[in-house]
């Protein structure tokens, strides 16, 4: 593959917690995704995959290490990349469409320009006879997917997923996951997608990223190597999905239970 | 509760207590000390075809529009300030709490002192009752934006300024429109007071002069009107917001 997008050198991240004791989310990651390439940080919660995301995202900064998105380091968001969150975040005051335009706005575009590129997008997310509904008009599978129009309004470098269909119905979720599958595959943008669904991880991601909390650190990097689109049936799949879940569960026995009764 | 009922019966209780207040007046057999419901629509007809009450009621409600829009001039980006920044509200939040106890009407000698006698005292004092409303419904509304609005702005590289306008402000607005309609009802029962010295007009003004020239009745005319035009103006306010926030997807 082609050169890095994003760059994770040697990365700690340390918070401090109101009981005053610092708590390590992430311990000296080293991880670096290609250009084009559509990563998957799986795991079990505590595993430091959002925090890792964050970084990403410039929505934190690294305790030690270095973040970098191209060749250039991340001190803040919006510069290279677009998070797209779980909960969509869409301004419930304005439109779809102009909720697709926000990006486009803050970067100036001009009206005419700004309005054809936001129905060209919804209208690639299937949303084009939606366009001057609300949000709060929309089921939530039609929500995330005008936030990722959003997202791929501005056209970032890299995308930044942040467990985007954990608040989607399953049957929903396939869908989504298809369709994402199909814009990445259009665009070949760089994808880094976190989440804790096997499944998806293995029908969206050329390489999976598995993390252990306490602190998070990856385990393991297991290349997907399926041809795409995949068969979820398929016994390649099956097996991945084998793999992946024994290794979740090893990471999982060797901590204490979340909560104890 | 029916349709038919809901307006059947404040109707109602109005003709009950209009009965009542025509007995009670019929008992004191004094219009000076207690007119009658009728002596005061009688009133009401008389000043209206003199061309005065209509006068007065407009030029209530202009000083009052000056007074409630400079507040709303001045509360909103005070308010914005405070509910963006933790600074400007540690520094200001205790000299506003230590201001806004003192009544709109114990500023009225030092208004009259730097403005003089006239009608900027009376919009004054309205500016004084509404601003503070303002200010504190909107800082709270800020405060209470949901923090994941403002991470996508910045994930999309909006400015400071650009997320002020773009999503601070209406993701805001409905609380600030409920401030907006408090600052409302607050302030219009202080225009009568701010019309009761230095000016020769409107309805505060009205019951000073009516007193003073022995027409209860026609205090009592400019006492109906000033809860009317209240009820008036909150009704209006009360569908702006209901707009305002169906518009926001209230029913979220």
């Amino acid at each position: 593959m082609s050169a890095a997008a994003i760059t994770f050198d040697a990365v700690t991240k340390t918070f401090d917690t109101t009981s005053g004791q610092a708590h390590r989310a992430v311990h000296d990651v080293s991880l670096t995704v290609a250009d084009g390439e559509f990563v998957c940080l799986v795991g079990p919660s505590g595993c430091g995959k959002s925090t890792l995301l964050a970084l990403a995202g410039g929505f934190e900064r690294p305790t030690d290490g270095r973040v970098l998105l191209g060749e250039a380091e991340v001190c803040a968001p919006g510069a290279g990349s677009v998070t797209v969150f779980q909960d969509y975040g869409l301004f419930p005051w304005r439109s779809v469409r102009e909720n697709v335009e926000y990006g486009l706005q803050v970067r100036g575009v001009p009206a005419a320009v700004r309005r054809e590129r936001a129905e060209a997008e919804l209208a690639a997310v299937g949303l084009a006879a939606h366009a001057d509904r609300y949000p709060h008009e929309l089921s939530g599978g039609m929500r995330q997917r005008v936030s990722i129009a959003r997202a791929l309004a501005v056209d970032p470098g890299v995308l930044l997923m942040d467990e985007p269909f954990g608040a989607v119905d399953a049957i929903n979720r396939a869908r989504m996951q298809e369709e994402l599958e199909r814009l990445w595959r259009e665009h070949e943008r760089t994808v880094l997608f976190v989440t804790h669904d096997v499944d998806e991880a293995i029908y969206l991601a050329d390489r999976i990223v598995l993390m252990t909390p306490g602190p998070g650190r990856i385990a393991e990097e297991i290349e997907i190597s399926l041809p795409r689109p995949r068969a979820r049936g398929s016994r390649e799949f099956f097996e991945v999905r084998t793999h992946l879940l024994e290794a979740l569960h090893l990471a999982g026995s060797e901590q204490p239970p979340e909560f104890e009764i | 509760m029916t349709r038919t009922l809901r307006i059947l019966l404040p109707l109602a209780a109005t003709a009950v207590l209009v009965t009542a207040w025509h007995a009670a007046a019929a008992r004191v057999g004094s219009a000076l000390l207690f007119p009658s419901p009728g002596a005061v629509l009688a009133g009401a007809l008389e000043t209206a075809a003199e061309g005065r009450l209509l006068g007065d009621v407009v030029a209530s409600l202009r000083r009052f529009a000056i007074g409630y829009a400079a507040g709303v001039a001045a509360g909103v980006p005070v308010g914005l300030l405070l509910g963006l920044s933790l600074h400007a509200r540690s520094a200001l939040d205790p000299i506003i709490q230590v201001l806004r106890p003192i009544s709109p009407i114990a500023w009225f000698p030092l208004f009259t002192l730097w403005f003089g006698i006239g009608e900027l005292p009376a919009i004054a004092i309205v500016f004084i009752a509404a601003i503070y409303p303002i200010v504190l419904t909107t800082a709270n509304a800020v405060r209470e934006i949901d923090p994941l609005y403002l991470k996508v702005a910045r994930t999309f590289g909006d400015s400071r300024a650009g997320t002020i306008a773009r999503v601070v402000l209406p993701a805001s607005l409905p609380g600030i429109a409920v401030g907006l309609r408090i600052a409302v009802g607050t302030s219009w029962v202080f225009i009568v007071a701010g019309e009761m010295l230095g000016v020769t007009s409107g309805l505060g003004y009205l019951i000073i002069d009516a007193r003073n020239s022995l027409r209860t009745d026609l205090v009592l005319v400019a006492m109906v009107l000033i809860g009317l035009l209240g009820l008036s103006i909150d009704r209006a306010l009360r569908l702006a917001e209901a707009r305002v926030r169906r518009h926001w997807g209230g029913a979220r």
